[in-house]
């Protein structure tokens, strides 16, 4: 088992007034697991608490409750620290996601120098070959993030990414702010590198589409819990909770409204 | 960033009347022409003259000399000041910011007590206590400016710890050491920088308010504020007296103001 996340409360304290302080029930007590070379997408609307299990799952918050294994190792232990290198994370904002003081080659060798005692020319020829694998040029190295546009920032990130090569990768709403036929792109950068270098994902969004794209299997996820599991991405069509029939049934209609404005435009 | 700094005339010109000001006082015994402290009580209130470029004090000792001296602890004192407090505010603002919790809460409130105090009165309140010198001045300022270099760094710190790029790293295990000071301080610096310099010429004139008032730096060694003081006694008879100290701390106070004012438009993030 790769990852398993086991009855997972998080809560945050919203402070109204001086002393008083307001509990924020986030996850409500979440379980599930992902398996080795696996896409797993889990999908809900804003404020569903998604995005907080994300930040659970790299660890870089700590549940209230409950246990998240890597490899059997719970990563909130003391031994936590050595599966560090396993989990690896790109978010939705890839502006934010790079220091903008950092060159390209900077950014990049920053987890290279974490695990691995390369000497400078090796660790630029790894570079340019993890840049190569996300499809950029070597011209890129030297170059500030802000000279890069949002595609090629992403793809960076995910060089980054895979550069520890890491056993899962979190998928934040990793190409929910890039324009379509970018994020189909980066979705088939994805697959492509799953297949190549056995790569798991959780695929945190909010989008329908690309969930069907890219993912094995789907967990719907509304206020904290986890309502459907779909283990059949051909099966999706088939969900029974109310809230997943929704959610379906919202992305239809919208890719039915699209297809006619299409038609309209075109006409 | 270079290059920007450089189109900006504001910043090229203040920055070149801050260097050569410091660059004066650190060769002060080559520039300067006369001993600064060589009284010759003939000479006194002289007019200037090749000798006496500026002309010389009512104990006949040569004011240019004197300016350039001054340099020495107007200047140089205000910037050693000026890194105590911001090393100081550095490390308990990042240490507040660090520790959510107890340790955090006590420290912003101790910031807040010494937040609340007018600043001039609780120097000399620090001065009154641990007696007259400039050491004890120096002191004083450190003591009430930290708490403000401590409060915005600590909201720096919260601030940046929650950026995607550090978070990243903490997901993959980068040393503690490696996040502070290659994402951190970078970043921190160059937003210090900027109320750094506005609050140079705070300090200048802080230490030369003090002086003026005889409880910083002492007589006979040259300071711009106990020159100020000197001259003041002489007001109605030779009012010239106050024009060579008076104008040298208004253009370097004006030179770091402004200064500061040409980094913030240049640093801005929002204008990049």
């Amino acid at each position: 088992m790769l990852l398993q996340v086991e009855n997972v409360y998080k809560s945050y304290s919203k402070s109204c007034g001086i002393i008083k302080k307001e509990k924020l029930q986030v996850l409500k007590g979440v379980s599930f697991k992902l398996h080795r070379s696996e896409c797993l997408g889990i999908i809900g609307e804003s404020g569903s608490g998604k995005s907080t299990l994300g930040r659970l799952i790299i660890g870089v918050e700590k549940p209230d409750n409950g246990n998240i294994f890597i490899n059997n190792t719970n990563i909130n232990s003391s031994r936590g620290k050595s599966i560090k290198k396993d989990v690896s994370v790109v978010f939705q904002d890839y502006f934010s996601s790079v220091n903008p003081r950092f060159k390209i080659i900077d950014i990049i060798s920053e987890p290279i120098r974490v695990y691995e005692k390369l000497s400078k020319k090796d660790t630029t020829l790894k570079i340019i070959n993890l840049l190569e694998r996300v499809g950029l040029s070597k011209k890129f190295l030297s170059r500030y993030p802000h000279e890069l546009s949002g595609g090629q920032l992403q793809r960076v990130c995910i060089a980054r990414a895979i550069a520890t090569k890491p056993k899962f990768i979190v998928l934040d709403e990793a190409i929910s702010s890039l324009d379509v036929s970018i994020q189909v792109q980066i979705l088939d950068l994805l697959k492509e590198l799953k297949n190549d270098i056995d790569i798991s994902y959780i695929f945190i969004t909010h989008d329908l589409t690309a969930v069907t794209y890219i993912c094995d299997r789907v967990i719907f996820f509304h206020d904290g819990n986890i309502v459907e599991q779909v283990d059949n991405i051909e099966d999706l069509k088939n969900v029974k909770n109310d809230y997943s029939k929704n959610l379906l049934q919202a992305a239809t209609q919208m890719n039915v409204r699209e297809a006619i404005y299409e038609n309209q435009r075109v006409s | 960033m270079t290059r920007k700094l450089l189109r900006n005339k504001v910043v090229l010109v203040t920055t070149s009347i801050i260097l050569i000001t410091i660059l004066i006082g650190a060769f002060a015994h080559q520039i300067a022409p006369n001993d600064p402290n060589e009284a010759s009580i003939i000479n006194k209130y002289s007019r200037s003259s090749d000798e006496f470029p500026l002309g010389t004090d009512h104990l006949g000792r040569c004011i240019l000399s004197r300016l350039i001296y001054g340099i020495r602890p107007t200047v140089f004192l205000s910037l050693f000041t000026m890194l105590c407090t911001i090393a100081l505010g550095t490390l308990i603002g990042v240490i507040s910011g660090y520790s959510i919790g107890i340790v955090d809460e006590v420290i912003m409130r101790i910031c807040d007590i010494m937040l609340s105090f007018p600043s001039q009165v609780m120097i000399l309140a620090v001065v009154g206590m641990l007696g007259v010198g400039i050491n004890n001045v120096i002191f004083a300022s450190i003591m009430i400016k930290w708490a403000w270099y401590a409060r915005m760094i600590r909201s720096m710190v919260i601030k940046y710890n929650n950026k995607n790029y550090i978070l990243y790293s903490k997901t993959i295990g980068t040393s503690r050491s490696f996040i502070i000071t290659r994402h951190m301080i970078p970043n921190i610096i160059s937003e210090v920088i900027v109320l750094a310099t506005l609050d140079m010429g705070w300090v200048i004139i802080s230490i030369s308010t003090l002086s003026f008032l005889g409880l910083g730096v002492q007589a006979p060694t040259a300071e711009w504020g106990a020159m100020l003081s000197e001259a003041k006694n002489v007001l109605s008879t030779n009012p010239s007296q106050m024009l060579a100290p008076g104008l040298a701390i208004l253009i370097i106070v004006s030179a770091f103001n402004l200064l500061g004012d040409g980094l913030r438009d240049v640093l801005d993030p929002r204008e990049v």
